[in-house]
């Protein structure tokens, strides 16, 4: 399957969507500039937070002059600092994304969704940072919050190709030591791995106070198997090779792929994670702006 | 039990085919580079005895189904005891033999023997077991194999049988039953012909050889011979129709000779007999006041015809059981007028001693004020006229006398016959007999070469024709008395003629003189005749042109002259017709009205020749007048006659002591080889019994229901 060219991973349509949208921190972020983003640290803002008792060092234009007035007590006024959050996009480069029935492959879809996604973090003047990985770190571009930088992250997507098998968990556990602001963690894979080490990293990821998001991507034939006659199946990543009658097994099969399915929602549920299937048979359009809708609407309560 | 056709028994090696065919269509596998592995082999192993115990199932009922098959075509069946009711409902191969000739046809007022005799044959055809297997054939003076080979599909029996129609045929068995014998060889069980005829005389014409054939397989096969139509003997019949005299001119009234003969046992009175043209109102009728049994009459009835061209006539009496021969039919071309070519050798300016004064007087023989009105035009000439090639317009060219022929002119006379022309030579004392014989042109036309004149060797001097048994159409006429005597011709001097003996040569006598010699020969040539005298046509040797019958012989030479000018017009049943056309209607449709129709039916096209083109037609299975057309053109280009055989109207039955051995009916499977009465010594012989194929054959269907269902069930995704 020929790699489209780099230019091709920002679809306009997304784009459009999710600009009016917005990606918004669920939870409190620790930025690095003053955004749009709820801090964890209580500054002198807009936005009244608490009082605390007045002490030396402290500003006295601070002092809540009403207070002092009616109690003789000094306090000072702090507010809810908005902050610039990091979203850390962490993008799968295994053998096993490069499935596609159609033009595309399963990693194709995921780099588009990656650049989308990290090209309306950066519109809206927010940081991303990029790894792809697999069995180790393959592409590390670091934090950045320059909307010219999105070329330089689609050129490096366009360059990367899928060889290696994966281990996810490792991949998560390394972000989590590595990154010690709470920021936004989106995850982009198939999940073929090891679902206890994702859940460990996830579960890790989240204690360190990220907020993760995890888009499964799969192929419309993984999760429908539409396929006729004897196949023979050959593995990716070193995986075995299968000689079957795919009507054989369909039922059951399905059956697999759901259950796999609702086990990764309900480890992200447990972690306070949200869960999105990315369907490469969907547009980019689709999968990005239904997540993103939902988004909005969990966020606005 | 035991196998009807254990060969078949080989094909059970098939067993292995849906093996052969699940490895056959394994290179059609397709590939995918797949990611989600786990899930299949999870989903593998989890169904992997389930798939594989499906896989087996369907092998399994696929290989039983394969063996069901092998099984059923090779006919399993009950061994049993010769002697047990039950053997004799084994499946039979049969050929049934319908005799479908024209003595078929006689009724007993309600049903002809042919419908009778179809009836009984279903009847047979219900009675055969199941599994039986049976042929067809149709049988008269020719073997007609309807349904050609066994058949287990009865129905098709049936339909065919129901199809088949009575010919106006003669019969004969034995060619049906030798050809049954020889067919049911190759097949195994038991095997049975049955014979089914009105045993009319004719068809046991080769007995001997029909009981012989019998006898030879006693052991094998069963013959049935079943006689239908045991009454209904009495047929009055026209049995013979013939044109008398000359050739068939336009308004000249022409004698027909219809014989009616009575076949039945008592006599009949009046029987009126009609004659009809082309199939309109009587044109003529006469009665016949008794017919005693097996008495025939000759009535004399006239015709004319309003038009040239190709005619029919038919005579025909009161209608009885036996239809088919109470009309009978020919064909004739009717001539606009006839033109003759009277070549003179000698020059002599004495009119009654000119060579051909007494041939012009007899080919027209009437007043000089009706010469006009005579429709034969006869013209006198000489040698030289011959060297045009204008006299392709004469349908006869006489010589009389002629010493020598120019070389044009004996090319052009050669070239004139071949095209279909009539020629007659007298030859006189001026004739050259070195030429006569050695001529080129001329000796290739004449059938028997001539010897030097000679006078008689009898007292007398003179030397008379035969006064009877005529056999030559021309002058069969004179067999009957009451027509004059050609004995009493004389010839002081003749030329003594030899026939030619080369095989090409179709030369024949003609008449002969008393003592044996030829006295006229004829011969076909090409498309022509030629006649050729040993004596002259003037009475310096002959008295033939002062004799009465002159003027009739001549008649008669010029209607067998013109009766094969475009082919054979009275066939007999079965014979094919051809018929010369020009070669522009090559490729056209011809359509035919046969006997009894009225409308036309296209029955194919006029096939392409070297020279010319060919109307051939073959279903002449019936007797009467067929016309064929060709396109849409009006009147037909030819009409021909089948005249099938008196024979056949005489429905006299072969004695029942004559057949009685054949209609015997013995059982060979029951009969120990020791001979018809011998008592078995060892145990009983056993023969196939009832044949188990039915519920193979539902056991199949069943198995083949189930392998679709379940092979349906297991494609569903699971």
């Amino acid at each position: 399957m020929a790699e489209p060219h780099s230019q091709s991973y920002l679809d306009p349509v997304a784009i459009a969507r999710g600009e009016s949208l917005g990606i918004l921190a669920r939870s409190v972020v620790e930025g690095y500039r003053v955004g749009e983003h709820r801090s964890p640290f209580k500054g002198f803002a807009i936005e009244f937070a608490q009082h605390r008792e007045y002490t030396t060092g402290d500003d006295p234009r601070h002092l809540d002059w009403k207070v002092l007035g009616r109690t003789d007590r000094y306090y000072i006024k702090q507010y809810e600092q908005d902050t610039n959050f990091v979203v850390h996009l962490l993008l799968d480069g295994s053998e096993s994304m490069t499935y596609g029935s159609d033009k595309i492959s399963k990693l194709h879809y995921a780099k588009a969704l990656s650049a989308c996604l990290a090209y309306l973090v950066l519109l809206q003047r927010d940081a991303v940072s990029l790894e792809v990985f697999d069995t180790q770190v393959r592409e590390s571009i670091p934090r950045t919050n320059h909307l010219g930088k999105i070329h330089h992250i689609m050129n490096r997507l366009a360059a990367f190709e899928a060889t290696e098998k994966t281990n996810l968990g490792a991949a998560m556990f390394n972000l989590a030591r590595k990154v010690r602001a709470k920021g936004i963690v989106i995850v982009l894979s198939d999940l073929y791995d090891d679902e206890e080490g994702f859940e460990r990293g996830l579960q890790l990821l989240r204690f360190n106070g990220h907020e993760v998001i995890v888009f499964q991507v799969l192929d419309p034939d993984e999760l429908e198997f539409p396929f006729k006659g004897r196949v023979e199946f050959k593995g990716l990543e070193g995986a075995a090779t299968l000689e079957t009658n795919p009507a054989d097994i369909r039922k059951s099969y399905l059956a697999a792929v759901k259950a796999m399915r609702l086990r990764i929602r309900q480890a992200c549920d447990r972690a306070g994670s949200h869960y999105v299937l990315a369907n490469t048979g969907h547009s980019l359009a689709e999968t990005l702006s239904g997540y993103l809708v939902f988004r909005h609407k969990v966020c606005a309560r | 039990m035991t196998f009807l056709n254990p060969a078949i028994l080989f094909g059970l090696l098939a067993v292995g085919l849906p093996v052969l065919i699940h490895l056959l269509s394994k290179p059609q596998l397709r590939r995918i580079r797949w990611a989600a592995n786990r899930f299949l082999f999870e989903s593998v192993q989890k169904n992997r005895r389930r798939i594989r115990a499906e896989d087996i199932l369907l092998l399994v009922l696929r290989s039983l189904l394969v063996v069901l098959l092998v099984l059923i075509f090779a006919r399993p069946a009950f061994l049993m005891n010769a002697s047990d009711p039950q053997a004799g409902r084994e499946a039979t191969t049969a050929v049934i033999l319908l005799d479908d000739s024209e003595s078929m046809g006689q009724s007993d007022g309600i049903q002809t023997r042919f419908d009778q005799t179809k009836t009984m044959i279903d009847g047979i055809i219900s009675q055969l077991a199941p599994g039986s297997a049976g042929a067809l054939f149709l049988v008269s003076d020719r073997v007609k194999a309807v349904v050609p080979k066994p058949t287990l599909d009865l129905s098709v029996l049936r339909r065919t049988l129901k199809q088949s129609t009575l010919t106006d045929r003669g019969t004969d068995l034995y060619p049906g039953i030798k050809q049954a014998v020889y067919l049911l060889k190759s097949a195994t069980g038991r095997r049975e012909i049955f014979v089914l005829t009105d045993s009319h005389l004719p068809a046991w014409s080769e007995i001997e050889k029909i009981r012989q054939l019998r006898d030879e397989h006693l052991k094998d096969i069963t013959m049935h011979f079943i006689v239908v139509g045991e009454k209904g003997e009495d047929n009055l019949a026209v049995s013979g129709l013939e044109t008398i005299g000359t050739v068939s001119v336009v308004n000249l009234p022409l004698r027909c000779a219809i014989r009616v003969s009575n076949f039945g046992k008592s006599s009949v009175q009046n029987v009126p007999v009609k004659l009809t043209v082309d199939g309109e109102a009587p044109q003529d009728q006469g009665m016949i006041d008794q017919l005693d049994p097996g008495a025939s009459k000759v009535v004399n009835l006239f015709v004319r015809f309003r038009e040239p061209g190709y005619h029919s006539i038919t005579a025909s009496i009161p209608g009885d059981r036996m239809p088919a021969d109470n009309q009978r039919s020919v064909a004739l071309l009717v001539l606009e007028q006839v033109r003759a070519l009277i070549v003179e050798g000698t020059v002599n300016p004495e009119p009654t001693a000119r060579d051909g004064f007494f041939l012009r007087q007899a080919l027209v023989p009437v007043r000089p004020e009706e010469v006009d009105q005579y429709f034969l035009k006869a013209t006198v000439g000489q040698v030289n006229d011959l060297d045009s090639t204008a006299i392709s317009q004469y349908e006869m060219v006489f010589l009389s006398n002629v010493p020598q022929l120019n070389p044009l002119g004996a090319k052009n006379l050669q070239q004139y016959v071949e095209n279909g022309g009539a020629l007659v030579v007298f030859p006189g004392p001026a004739t050259d007999l070195n030429y006569f014989n050695n001529n080129t042109n001329l000796s290739a036309l004449l059938p028997a070469t001539l010897g030097a004149a000679q006078e008689p060797s009898t007292p007398n001097k003179t030397l008379g024709w035969q006064g009877r048994d005529y056999q030559h159409p021309v002058t069969a006429l004179w067999n009957d008395p009451e027509s004059g005597n050609l004995g009493s011709v004389r010839v002081s001097k003749y030329f003594p003629l030899t026939l030619k003996a080369d095989a090409s040569s179709a030369a024949q006598v003609v008449v002969k003189y008393a003592d044996g010699e030829p006295a006229m020969v004829a011969q076909p040539f090409g498309k022509g005749k030629v006649f050729l005298f040993s004596s002259t046509a003037t009475t310096d040797w002959s008295t033939l042109p002062v004799h009465p019958a002159f003027v009739p012989l001549l008649m008669r030479i010029m209607a067998y002259a013109a009766s094969g000018s475009g082919g054979k017009l009275d066939l007999t049943p079965g014979q094919s017709f051809a018929f010369e056309v020009g070669s522009e209607y090559a490729g056209r449709n011809f359509s035919v009205i046969t006997p009894g129709a009225k409308e036309r039916r296209i029955v194919g096209s006029v096939e392409a020749g070297e020279r010319s083109a060919v109307l051939r037609y073959s279903d002449t299975d019936q007797g009467g007048a067929y016309q064929l057309f060709i396109g849409d053109e009006p009147k037909p280009k030819v009409v021909f006659a089948v005249l099938p055989d008196p024979a056949e109207s005489d429905l006299t039955q072969e004695p029942k002591s004559v057949i009685a051995p054949l209609l015997a009916v013995s059982e060979p499977a029951a009969r120990p080889a020791g001979g018809m009465n011998e008592t078995p010594k060892t145990k009983p012989l056993r023969v196939p019994g009832p044949e188990i194929w039915y519920p193979l054959v539902l056991a199949a269907l069943l198995l083949a229901l189930l392998e679709t269902a379940l092979a349906h069930r297991f494609s569903q995704s699971k």
